[in-house]
């Protein structure tokens, strides 16, 4: 068991007297390479003694719960341990030291503070073994040790990572200074070159790591202080950086030096101009006009991604954000490079005020909340403060009132504000038109009236305020027309007729006898109809404050028999067919623009004449024939020139029922489309039906096709009750 | 002494660590300079990916003078810098190539920042080392023939059923991985049935394999499934979206076209198993292969299956040019795997194809007798000239395959013109700018057009195709069919074969079937049964946590894949389970159940397809790839099952899952009504309690035994169902109410209703539409 | 009684975490929520592009495109061209025509008349825009629109200009700008389709639209564009059968995931879990649009505003009222289609009626964005494929002209998603047939567009067969004249 404290004891006078004789040689030494390569070892080496010396120290203050003399030997172990690592590491962050570029005092309070460490943590074990009487002062030794390695840890890490690395971030002036918005009076080089430095050189030159003894603050108020060290002017400072950029990277005077983040090309360029322009750190963009030579790299970046804000508070963590979403709540990064988060909220029934908490996760990094339509209340409303970078809100078609806005007023970040469609009045607003940060507020569809419109943008014009569309009394416009639920024109048995309107508040109202309705006598549609017969019902719909919409006519057949036979007798022409002689008799009407589709029969060259034969049952019932046909003047199909109905008990003894001749065609309908019926009562029973469509023998002269006959297109013939 | 002994041991100590240092160092660095790069392998898909585009075969696009995809240019002194090289092999200081790639300067470094193709660090160190080891250049393997290479050894000797699976098994073993276990007898039937023929296997066949699920009646299952008539419908499917297959002419008023009977013939040939050869010969050069046969000619239909306009005012010329372009294009990418629509503008940017081959080839495709716009849509003509007339008579007694009720039809087909067309190049491939002539040819890296051997027209064109040397068309078409069974090709990007396509998981083993399916007289149907025979194939789909993180696409084929179905089969599967399945075979294209308005909202109001007019009857019920394609307003069912719009050559879909397929399996006419026809054929029948009735729709629709818990899942789903309809009268009838097909008469509604929600719910199943 | 739409919730998330997520709408939306990896080594550029995340702060973050299908003419709406007028009827000089390809319709024409604008031109708003008669709402509006009157294209036919305008390339086949959008930028709100396509007709001479037009070519098919029907349930497939409601449908849900999960567990295909997701969206879809339909807490003059056809399905005027519940719905990119603008004839009459259809509605959308503090973050478009000829197609008479395909120049106009208002951009010559100053290509449009949106169109890149294609193929530059 005591083996191995002679070793250790014998590796640690050694070592740690190399250590010493190093680190006061340090300057004179040359390292071997692959010596200053083991030194970049040291930054993962140093956590062992940090870890094991913290160990010891909490070994220390739970001895009382070890028993006998298990704790003196764990202790032991744990000091020696701990003394081990500590000098070589030590050791290897003097090899490391060799190899870089380190500010010189910095690095001399970093290494006599790793020298006094290890020779603290040896002595410790030395001290705990052999010196009884250091015992009754042990917590302040260790105390001191835990002082000793803090010193020795925050001088390292202001080596590597720069002076401030551990202090606390004086907030105040970042924000100030980083979120300014770009104005005409933005300088150039805050828009363009002080980007480009703070991301690519300030991290090496900086006042406290100074490397080649140039400073480049990221906040030049004054040129001369900041800028210049090993430089006799500023401008010289310039020419030499861009030597150094255009130098080979190979070469050891290339800026930003090898295994830095090289400057992307457009920013070399943006510098390249911008030095060539003379570098001046005052001029302001206004300044900047269309000849100017930077005017192109001025709207450029403009419109570029680099005009986004630049946040100081820190990425949120992916793990973090995706835990914030759910299927109704998506909250995004704005951009792939910054930190800033949106946050939308989708689906009312979804909303519960929880999911709000549940994002203050993310407090700081979310700048834009859209909570439209969620029943957000007055009260909820502080929830949403805690955003304190918040700089659009949406809280359109929420339950807020006045109550809840002045708790806003604790959002200072906040410039766009909707409010649209709640229920603000105008007490409102002057809490609102304190708000300093607030730029735009949107009070559309709220409690406040047109004249106090006037009034607040009269008032208030710090602030662009938004009140949208009212309707305006004199804008009259025209209602359109009812719309038929009915997918048929054809009524079956039982089949009522349904309309629908489009506006709420709107009347319906319809004749059927082909009058115009008339918005006070005419009948009003409250419930379906039902019609015993084939109806044609002229439709309008009125609202006060709206021009009436026009009349509508509908034309309807209930519901033809299906005879026991149909059988043509004269044929239709062979490319209008229809679905067969059947298609008469489907119950299904055509469309006028689909004169090929399986409906319609067309006839030029014969006139229509078919047979119909019925049950004798069905043939005692019908009251109405009925012969519907298709209009496109321009196109040739015109409406029959007569209809004759003829009937008989046997297909031989047939005798006209009756028989209907249309007007002729006039000028004016010479563009007519539609489709139209004839409509025939019938009072003597048969079983047997002959029906003749004629068609049109001569087109008028007006007609573009004076002269020619003229088509007939019949989709149906309807046998009614 | 004890100051000796100090330094002694702190010596000791210093030496140990240099010592580990310097040998940590040395040895690092030789392991890796071991690894051997090879250019196939690792180097070319950097250099085709990320360099050639500038540096490649393109003349016009030739950066520097620097040609990075032939050895000779590279190893070239460099024009801009004399005292360096392109590449100098075995050093990287005098290789250009490394410098500039090396380089930090953003102004040097290749690629260029602003090309947006940076490499990666181990894409560099790739390249390095390729220089160190002497850069060598190796011929592209697609362009070499195959060769069939010696069956691998493996050490799971009882596994094997055919060579297939030594190559797969090989592979499997070097990586780690074992096969999974036979797949179980019900699942392996459902598999084997949907990739052979589409269609589920009855309740019957279900039986009698899983008494006796032996490999000789799973040879028997495969006779009898490849000799059914459905095989054909099957294999049809793909080759569909591959021939652009549609019924209407595409473009802006997108009227009616007749094609199906060219769809039918495609049916026709795979169930008559023509070889390859045969199929493919007669469809590029039918007409001239046997001029006097009418099969042949209507064969040739693949090659007007392209879009043609309609829109009055188009520029003849202009629209014609894109139908050569569209056949070229197709041609090469379905039979080559060759994205040569790349060389239509300049030569081709990866692979070794130029501009002028890009246009020899278009000549052939482009001595057609036809014009860019043949008439007025109004005219309503279902085939542009060249065409044929196929009378109810001639299918009567030779095209028995055609489905032709009882009129002519007309088919488009191929035939050249009399006077042979000039073929110009195109500067940047407009139909306005005609370059010099050229004459037939095709792309020489590929195989040599010799004129000598091939005549000038498509014969020739389809001569070499099937020429002994024609390194692509039997690996193109082999990848294609294995693509087909494991829903990935042994090349994975199965329409490009070229520089920038995926390098074969399986090279050996592509080569040895494409060259075995050469030998053996390009026989399709014995291809199938290879793959469907063997043990690979047969696997079990499940999969453990370890084997999906080896392995997550399944490229090593350590498992079955579990895939879902195509649009059509999906279709196919819910006519079929539920009995509604009208099982003809060809004809008119029929157009089912489809929302209200979708043809009507996109059309221009001209054509025959200006409405959608549905049909009734037995065309509702017809197998999916009869779907009446309207190419401007495909049925969205199939858009939403990934069925791609046809409007031009497709050869693999892609796999989705939507909440919009969701919807279409829950809320489709179709499948409710199936679902209501399917509950009243049960009740009718009624050969049980409602969980054994259950268990019978289970296993008609899944195709295997439903297991306890599903079934009593299902049946307390019903429970509930039928107590809510007995609460609230009236709804039973409701949820009836679907579809055209006769109701039967039963008298508790509420008894079927509760059980078609429950046969709805078995639908959308996952396994159920998925082959598993 | 619990809340049936949470029920199944506990499912979902448990789900949403375990192992791989499958291509489909949830992975894009989760897809999106990966922040940039700082610790990540050298990427190449297709692995450094998060799906779902603008590359820089985006302007715009959706889209609403009023694509007046057919062609408005530019001399009756947006370019005032005064010396038309005057000369009427006269030839146009050749110089002027230069080697201008015409279409099959005018190439046979021996004369080509010069005809001006019947309707009157007005100038509107701070900048003196001006506007046709026809247009009085627009007019209105003018402060808040930016008119672009050199937009030009290469197509002189409608498919291939059309299908140009939507996908970047004339015979398609390629993604549309919706889909490109969807992939780059993922759905806000995954309960709806993140790319939505209206359409409506007017009287005028139609030429149809094809589902290419929303395609999503050869990337994966979540990104196509969802054709809304016109109906009052937009989607296909949403309603529920007859009979079938919404506890019976969620039980029916909750079997599914069970037996499914069932199966999971023999087969460890992570394929399972990610169909019960999708039923489980699909579910959530079926709420989500008739909230989204809902009208109740709008005033009722927001009729008044649309028109009163915005409460007819199918119409113009109610898609754009659509349009604007989708958007702030958070619906990526709403594509509208008007059809009926192809004026050969007949065009007083028609445009006028066309006019009629679109002007109050397309004016409404954009002030009824604004109102909700929406336009600034939601791009407005409108236009056609190309232009109209300066000379009459047909015969030429006083009362009836006609124009063809142009082109040369035409005018668009886009209002919000940090887009310049106010402005008109461009110049044509005195005849309205070539561009003199700022020339804008369709593709310069589509790298404008995406730019507004916060991505780079020489970035926003999708490798395929080999190639790696772009919406704006291999041109276009961003115009920064018309970005405020």
């Amino acid at each position: 068991m005591q083996g191995y404290k002679s070793w250790i004891s014998n590796i640690l006078i050694g070592a740690n007297f190399l250590l010493f004789f190093l680190a006061i040689s340090a300057d004179k030494i040359v390292l071997p390479t692959f010596l200053s390569w083991t030194g970049h070892f040291h930054p993962l080496l140093l956590h062992l003694p940090l870890g094991i010396a913290s160990f010891s120290i909490i070994l220390w203050l739970f001895k009382r719960n070890f028993s006998g003399s298990s704790f003196n030997e764990i202790y032991e172990l744990t000091l020696s341990l701990s003394a081990v690592s500590s000098v070589f590491t030590a050791l290897l962050g003097l090899f490391l030291s060799k190899g870089q570029d380190y500010d010189a005092v910095m690095l001399r309070n970093h290494l006599w503070s790793g020298v006094a460490l290890s020779f603290f943590t040896w002595f410790s074990w030395w001290a705990f073994t052999n010196l009884e009487r250091v015992k009754p002062f042990w917590t302040y030794l260790q105390v001191f040790g835990l002082a000793l390695m803090s010193f020795a840890g925050h001088a390292g890490g202001s080596l590597t990572h720069g002076a401030d690395y551990l202090n606390f971030p004086d907030k105040k002036e970042i924000d100030e200074d980083v979120q300014a918005v770009i104005t005409d009076s933005t300088s150039y080089f805050q828009l363009a070159i002080r980007p480009i430095l703070e991301k690519k050189c300030v991290s090496c030159h900086k006042k406290d790591k100074a490397k080649g003894d140039l400073i480049l603050a990221s906040n030049p108020n004054t040129t001369s202080d900041v800028w210049v060290a090993k430089h006799a002017n500023f401008t010289e400072m310039l020419v030499e950086m861009v030597q150094r950029i255009d130098l080979p990277i190979t070469d050891k005077e290339h800026m930003p030096p090898r295994g830095k983040e090289p400057l992307e090309p457009q920013e070399i360029v943006t510098l390249k101009n911008w030095i060539n322009a003379g570098g001046n750190t005052n001029e302001i963009l206004a300044s900047i006009e269309q000849n100017h030579v930077l005017f192109a790299d001025k709207e450029l970046l403009l419109q570029s991604g680099s005009k986004i804000k630049m946040y100081t508070f820190p990425f949120l963590s992916s793990k973090k954000l995706a835990s914030l979403n759910d299927a109704f709540t998506v909250v995004r990064q704005i951009a792939n490079e910054s930190p800033a988060l949106k946050a939308d909220f989708f689906i009312t029934k979804s909303f519960e005020i929880s999911k709000l908490d549940k994002l203050s996760a993310a407090k700081e990094q979310i700048i834009h909340i859209n909570l439209s339509k969620m029943p957000i209340r007055d009260e909820d409303l502080s929830m949403i403060t805690l955003f304190s970078n918040l700089e659009k809100l949406i809280l359109n078609q929420t339950d807020i009132t006045d109550k809840g806005i002045p708790s806003l007023k604790k959002l200072n970040k906040i410039r766009v504000l909707s409010l649209s469609g709640t229920e603000i009045s105008i007490k409102s607003v002057p809490v609102l038109a304190a708000m300093k940060s607030l730029e735009e507020v949107y009070l559309w569809h709220t409690n406040i009236t047109e004249s106090e419109f006037q009034d607040i943008v009269k008032k208030y014009k710090n602030i662009k305020w938004y009140f949208g569309f009212s309707p305006s009394s004199t804008d009259i416009l025209p209602l359109n027309g009812p719309i038929l639920e009915n997918k048929s024109l054809v009524l079956m048995e039982n089949d009522s007729i349904r309309f629908k309107k489009s506006i709420s508040g709107a009347i319906i109202r319809y004749t059927d006898d082909g009058s115009e309705p008339d918005s006070l006598s005419s009948q009003v549609y409250s419930h379906p109809l039902v019609f015993s017969k084939p109806v044609t019902l002229s439709v309008k719909i009125f609202k006060p404050g709206w021009i009436s919409s026009p009349t509508y006519t509908f034309a309807f057949f209930k519901a033809g028999l299906k005879p026991d036979s149909t059988r043509w007798l004269t044929s239709p022409e062979p490319e209008y067919l229809g679905a067969g002689v059947q298609s008469l008799t489907d119950n299904s009407l055509g469309k006028i623009d689909q004169f090929r589709a399986g409906n319609w029969l067309g006839y030029k060259n014969n006139r229509m004449e078919t047979l119909f034969k019925f049950k004798p049952g069905d043939a005692a019932a019908i009251r109405f024939v009925s012969v519907h046909y298709g209009i496109n003047v321009q196109s040739y199909i015109l409406a029959p020139q007569y209809v004759e109905v003829w009937g008989g008990d046997s297909e031989r003894s047939m005798t006209l029922i009756k028989k209907k001749v249309l007007p002729v065609l006039v000028k004016e309908k010479l563009n007519e489309v539609g489709t139209s019926a004839v409509i025939l009562e019938v009072n003597k029973p048969t079983r047997y039906f002959k029906v003749i469509v004629k068609n049109v023998d001569k087109l008028p002269t007006f007609h573009p096709g004076r002269g020619d006959r003229g088509w007939i297109f019949i989709d149906e013939v309807f046998f009614s009750k | 002494m004890l100051k000796n002994k100090f330094v002694l041991i702190g010596s000791v100590g210093l030496v140990c660590v240099i010592g580990t240092v310097l040998y940590n160092f040395f040895s690092g660095n030789t392991s890796d300079s071991t690894e051997l790069v090879d250019y196939n392998l690792h180097v070319r898909p950097i250099l085709s990916d990320k360099c050639f585009a500038c540096h490649g075969p393109d003349a016009k696009a030739r950066q520097g003078g620097l040609r990075l995809d032939i050895a000779d240019s590279a190893y070239a002194l460099l024009k801009e810098n004399p005292s360096m090289h392109g590449i100098k092999p075995k050093d990287r200081a005098k290789s250009g190539l490394w410098l500039r790639i090396s380089d930090e300067d953003p102004e040097l470094l290749m690629p260029p920042p602003k090309a947006n193709l940076a490499l990666s660090a181990d894409e560099i160190e790739i390249l390095g080392k390729w220089i160190d080891q002497g850069a060598v250049y190796k011929p592209h393997w697609a362009f070499l023939p195959p060769k069939k290479a010696e069956i691998p050894k493996v050490k799971k000797k009882n596994w094997p059923k055919n060579e297939i699976d030594y190559f797969v098994l090989a592979e499997m073993e070097k990586r780690g991985l074992s096969p999974s276990d036979q797949a179980d007898p019900e699942r392996l039937l459902k598999r084997i049935s949907l990739d052979l023929t589409g269609l589920l296997p009855n309740v019957k066949d279900q039986e009698d394999f899983f008494k006796d699920p032996s490999n000789e009646s799973y040879k028997k299952e495969i006779n009898k499934l490849l000799a059914s008539p459905h095989y054909g419908e099957k294999m049809a499917i793909s080759w569909m979206d591959l021939a652009r297959y549609a019924d209407s002419h595409g473009y802006q008023d997108d009227g009616l076209r007749t094609m199906w009977p060219w769809r039918d013939w495609v049916i026709h040939a795979f169930n008559k198993n023509y070889s390859y050869k045969k199929f493919v010969s007669w469809q590029i050069a039918g007409d001239f292969i046997e001029p006097n046969n009418k099969e042949a000619i209507l064969a040739t239909g693949f090659n007007r299956n392209h879009k043609i306009t309609q829109e009055g005012g188009v520029i003849q010329e202009e629209y014609r040019t894109e139908y050569v372009t569209d056949r070229t294009n197709t041609f090469s990418k379905s039979f080559l795997g060759l994205t040569m629509e790349c060389a239509k503008c300049h030569d081709h940017k990866y692979d070794p194809i130029s501009q002028e081959e890009y246009y020899k080839t278009f000549a052939f495709f482009n001595q057609v007798d036809e014009k860019g716009l043949v008439g007025d849509i109004s005219l309503g003509s279902l085939a542009d000239p060249p065409l044929i007339k196929i009378s109810k008579k001639e299918v009567n007694e030779l095209l028995k395959f055609i489905n032709l009720q009882d009129t002519t039809v007309s088919v488009m087909v191929m035939k050249d013109l009399e006077q042979r067309r000039p073929t110009h190049i195109l500067r940047r491939g407009q139909y306005d700018q005609p370059d010099r002539t050229v004459g037939f040819g095709l792309p020489k890296a590929v195989l040599p057009y010799d004129t000598l051997n091939f005549s000038p027209n498509r014969k020739g064109l389809s001569d070499w195709m099937f020429d002994d040397n024609n390194p692509l068309v039997a690996r193109v078409f082999v990848n294609r069919v294995w693509e087909n069974f494991f829903g990935r090709g042994l090349v994975k990007t199965s329409g490009d074969f070229g520089l920038q396509g995926d390098l074969p998981s399986h090279l050996a083993l592509l080569d040895w079937l494409a060259v075995d399916f050469k030998e053996h007289n390009w026989d399709i149907k014995r291809l199938v049964r290879q793959i469907v025979s063997s043990a690979t194939y047969q696997q079990a789909a499940n999969v453990s946590q370890e084997k999906i993180k080896k392995d997550p696409e399944n490229i090593w084929l350590s498992r079955a894949p579990r895939l879902r179905l195509p649009a059509e089969l999906i279709k196919d599967l819910i006519l079929a389970s539920s009995g509604l399945l009208i099982p003809d075979i060809g004809g008119p294209s029929v157009k089912s159940y489809q929302p209200d308005g979708i043809w009507e909202s996109t059309t221009s109001g001209r054509g025959q397809l200006a409405t959608y007019i549905q049909d009734h009857g037995k065309s509702l019920y017809r197998r999916g790839i009869y779907n009446f394609i309207k190419r401007t307003a495909p049925p969205p069912s199939m858009l939403t099952f990934d069925g791609p719009p046809r409007d031009q050559c497709e050869i693999s879909r892609s796999r989705t899952n939507t909440p919009l397929q969701a919807l279409i399996l829950l809320n489709d006419p179709m499948i409710n009504e199936a679902a209501r026809v399917f509950a009243e054929k049960l009740l009718i029948e009624k050969k049980g309690n409602v969980d054994e009735l259950i268990g019978v729709a289970f296993r008609k629709i899944v195709c295997r035994k439903a297991k306890l818990n599903e079934v009593s899942a299902l049946e307390d789903f019903y429970k509930e169902q039928y107590k809510y309809f007995v609460s609230k009268a009236g709804q039973a009838e409701k949820v009836l109410d679907q579809g055209e097909y006769p109701h039967e008469k039963l008298k508790d509604k509420n008894e079927v209703a509760a059980l078609a929600l429950t046969i709805l719910t078995i639908y959308n199943l996952e396994e159920s539409i998925s082959k598993t | 009684m619990s809340n049936p739409f949470f029920e199944n919730q506990q499912h979902v998330t448990r789900r949403h975490f375990l192992g791989k997520l499958s291509v489909g709408l949830g992975s894009a939306a989760l897809g999106t929520l990966l922040t940039k990896d700082l610790f990540s080594p050298k990427k190449s550029l297709e692995e450094s592009i998060i799906a779902g995340i603008p590359h820089f702060a985006p302007k715009a973050k959706r889209v609403i495109y009023l694509f007046q299908n057919g062609a408005p003419s530019q001399l009756e709406s947006f370019d005032y061209k005064p010396l038309l007028n005057k000369m009427v009827g006269q030839e146009l000089p050749a110089s002027i025509r230069g080697a201008q390809r015409l279409t099959g319709m005018t190439s046979g024409q021996d004369k080509f008349p010069l005809v001006g604008s019947k309707f009157a031109f007005n100038q509107y708003g701070q900048n003196g825009t001006w506007i046709s008669e026809i247009f009085p709402n627009i007019a209105k509006i003018a402060d808040d629109i930016c008119v672009v009157k050199t937009i030009h294209t290469e197509a002189i036919n409608h498919d291939p200009a059309l299908t140009f305008f939507q996908s970047g390339a004339q015979q398609g086949n390629r993604p549309s700008m919706g889909a490109w959008l969807s992939y780059g930028l993922g759905s806000e709100n995954s309960n709806l389709p993140a790319y939505s396509v209206l359409l409506s007709r007017g009287k005028g001479n139609g030429q149809g639209v094809y589902s290419k037009l929303w395609t999503n070519g050869f990337l994966d098919s979540v990104h196509q564009g969802v054709q809304f029907s016109n109906s009052d349930e937009p989607i296909l497939y949403l309603e529920n059968p007859d009979g079938v409601d919404a506890v019976t449908r969620r039980k029916m849900l909750d079997k599914l995931a069970m037996l499914n999960d069932e199966n999971y567990k023999e087969f460890g295909d992570p394929e399972i879990q990610s169909r019960v997701q999708q039923y489980e969206m699909a579910y959530r879809m079926q709420t989500a649009v008739p909230e989204m339909m809902d009208l109740s807490k709008e005033p009722d003059y927001i009729v008044n505003m649309y028109g009163a056809e915005s409460m007819v399905p199918g119409t113009y005027a109610a898609n754009c009222l659509l349009a604007r519940r989708l958007s702030e719905s958070g619906v990526r990119f709403v594509q509208l289609y008007h059809q009926g603008w192809d004026q050969h004839g007949n065009l007083f009459n028609e445009m006028s009626g066309q006019a009629m259809d679109v002007d109050r509605a397309s004016a409404a959308l954009v002030q009824d964005l604004k109102q909700r503090g929406l336009l600034d973050e939601t791009l407005v478009i409108w236009g056609g494929e190309f232009g109209r000829t300066n000379f009459c197609q047909g015969n030429f008479s006083e009362d009836n002209y006609g124009r063809d395909h142009h082109p040369r120049c035409f005018s668009i106009w886009m209002a919000g998603g940090g887009v310049k208002p106010g402005i008109s951009y461009g110049e044509t010559d005195e005849f309205g047939y070539n561009i003199v100053k700022d020339p804008v290509h369709v593709h310069d449009f589509h790298a404008t567009v995406l730019h507004l949106l916060g991505m780079d169109h020489e970035k926003l890149i999708y490798k395929h067969l080999g190639r790696r294609f772009r919406l704006t193929d291999v041109a276009g530059k961003v115009i920064p004249g018309i970005i405020a």
